[in-house]
């Protein structure tokens, strides 16, 4: 591996310029959360935020407080926000599993998607679709993701070029009808739905693929218009819950399912920690995820450079003892960054990693935020070429942290 | 009419204090002093300690499985700690736990605030998955099941622990 010096003096500048606001904010947010009773629907009370660039550059965030789904844009990188929009309450509680969280997407022409999920007291899941066609200045009420279905979480969408948006999450409705039978059904499975038209509704669900692992969140990227790919933690013969990717084909039907690395995970467990998938400009598939397996156990990251067939070697990612978690890829420009979480006994930094020639080597990690309390998982997220930390931490509040790749 | 009402409300009050089971084993907050206090109160003493979750589909299969361990196994020290992420109800956890006939287990509740450093305490390499469970021996020396428990092999290490 290749390793670079650090170039990290005039990020960090900016990070304190950026951030300077949201430190106001979070004291804001330290107070409430000291109290015990920060309970409202304001960003500073969030427990989960994630960040996303719409295509004209305007920063939005989404996230949950107060038992509401919020979201809000800035014009000026998050310094200030636009009053939010609080979406209804909802029949039953937001998903507050470890891996759940309100995720927004844009589409062209001023579309944008929020989706979230409630559970009941099983935590079977009941995600959820919110629409705007006009840049947010309105936004629909919530709709059910799909129908016939027990349960839908981690539910991830994505907009094509053409407008449609592409919905795919993990489904019950065959854990169900299996159980009706009184045959076995291991974990869950990949569903996944496209809207009917640009603009349109989600069409029935399809089944991608039976016995995944239900416990976990899942990643979408683009390989290309039309081409979603997903990749998700798979259960393969022999109840072995290691990663794969499913690459649509240009019918938006999905493609062969690959193994991304062989983990050997054999373990009847809920790993509550789902994998990271970003797609770069060529092409190449950059891979991140927690591994418990008899091979291979932590963090881990690897590329393809044939659409999914085959991976490179898993390359361990942070520090063994110190609780490496969390792992977030992005494939920006030219660049790649890989941030996580690494906790030392006493505080929590979120560390990156970068990559200037498409995930081959990679700069050595450095922090780029910290805390001694409780916070939220990395999200990287690009706005063009530029990339960016979102992180929450109820004690600091909601950050943006400009990137820069590492020399 | 009046006696009536003084009866169902006499009867009613009688249930209330038949449920002492539901009193005493209201979790206790897992925070920082937690772990070291649980191993501090049995030194010597081999403690099964088991983390789990309602979000985890296999701790829930399981639970029946540890209720029937329990029962055979009425002089060990059990620690149940529900690791539900922002907190789970605790009237929900005693219920289950009483369902599933562990209504006598330590029974505990990750409490709000640092998750990583309440885990960290626990076991530096617990990645935080469920079912998770901690064996500490009489002399400190610990094991772990990561995932559904062998109830066989915690047989044979309690056995091994001169616990029956």
């Amino acid at each position: 591996m290749r390793h670079h010096r650090f170039l990290c003096g005039p990020l960090l500048v900016a990070a304190a310029l950026l951030t300077a606001p949201h430190r106001a904010a979070a004291h804001e947010g330290h107070q409430h959360a000291h109290a015990t009773a920060c309970k409202t629907t304001a960003l500073a009370c969030a427990s989960v935020a994630t960040g996303a660039f719409a295509p004209d550059g305007t920063f939005w965030v989404t996230w949950t407080a107060g038992g509401r789904v919020s979201a809000a844009h800035s014009a000026d990188l998050g310094k200030t926000f636009a009053k939010p929009v609080t979406l209804p309450a909802m029949p039953l509680p937001l998903d507050d599993g470890p891996d759940a969280r309100p995720k927004i997407a844009f589409g062209p022409d001023g579309r944008i998607a929020i989706t979230f999920a409630t559970r009941d007291a099983k935590y079977n899941g009941h995600a959820y679709i919110v629409r705007s066609s006009d840049g947010g200045n309105t936004f629909s009420t919530p709709q059910p993701i799909t129908s016939g279905s027990p349960s839908q979480r981690f539910e991830a969408v994505a907009f094509d070029r053409d407008g449609r948006a592409f919905a795919a999450w993990i489904d019950k409705r065959n854990v169900a009808a299996a159980k009706a039978k009184g045959e076995p059904y291991a974990g869950a499975a990949l569903a996944f739905a496209w809207d009917d038209k640009p603009g349109g509704h989600l069409e029935a669900a399809t089944i991608a693929r039976d016995n995944t692992c239900e416990c976990c969140r899942i990643a979408v990227a683009f390989a290309g218009p039309g081409k979603p790919v997903v990749m998700f933690r798979n259960i393969f013969d022999g109840g072995i819950r290691d990663h794969a990717v499913m690459t649509f084909s240009d019918d938006g039907k999905p493609g062969p399912l690959y193994r991304v690395s062989d983990d050997d995970a054999k373990i009847d467990a809920c790993p509550h920690q789902g994998p990271s998938l970003s797609i770069g400009g060529d092409g190449t598939y950059h891979a991140t995820w927690f591994a418990l397996g008899r091979n291979l156990k932590g963090v881990y990251y690897a590329h393809s450079e044939n659409g999914g067939k085959t991976f490179s070697t898993p390359m361990r990612i942070g520090d063994p003892g110190k609780q490496t978690s969390r792992p977030y890829v992005l494939a920006a420009g030219d660049d790649v960054y890989l941030a996580y979480k690494s906790f030392d006994g006493s505080k929590t930094d979120i560390e990156l990693m970068t990559s200037r020639d498409s995930g081959k080597t990679w700069s050595a990690p450095r922090s780029v935020a910290e805390t001694d309390n409780a916070s939220d998982h990395p999200v990287l997220i690009a706005n063009g070429k530029s990339a960016y930390l979102s992180w929450m931490s109820p004690k600091q509040g909601y950050k943006l942290i400009p990137l820069e790749p590492q020399s | 009419m009046a006696r009536t009402r003084t009866a169902v409300i006499a009867l009613a009050l009688s249930w209330i204090a038949l449920q002492p089971a539901y009193a005493e084993n209201v979790p206790h907050p897992f925070d920082n002093t937690s772990w070291q206090a649980l191993l501090g109160t049995h030194k010597g003493r081999p403690v099964i300690v088991h983390f789990w979750g309602f979000s985890c589909g296999n701790c829930m299969v399981e639970l029946k499985d540890w209720g029937t361990f329990a029962k055979a196994h009425p002089d060990a020290v059990i620690a149940f700690v529900n690791w539900d992420r922002r907190g789970a109800d605790s009237a929900r956890i005693t219920s289950a736990l009483d369902k599933a006939g562990l209504g006598s287990v330590q029974s505990y509740v990750l409490a709000n605030g640092f998750e990583e450093k309440l885990r960290f305490a626990v076991d530096h390499d617990w990645m935080g998955e469920l079912p998770y469970t901690r064996l500490i021996a009489g002399d400190g020396t610990a094991t772990t099941f990561s995932g559904a428990a062998d109830f066989t092999k915690l047989s044979q290490w309690l056995d091994g622990q001169g616990q029956r």
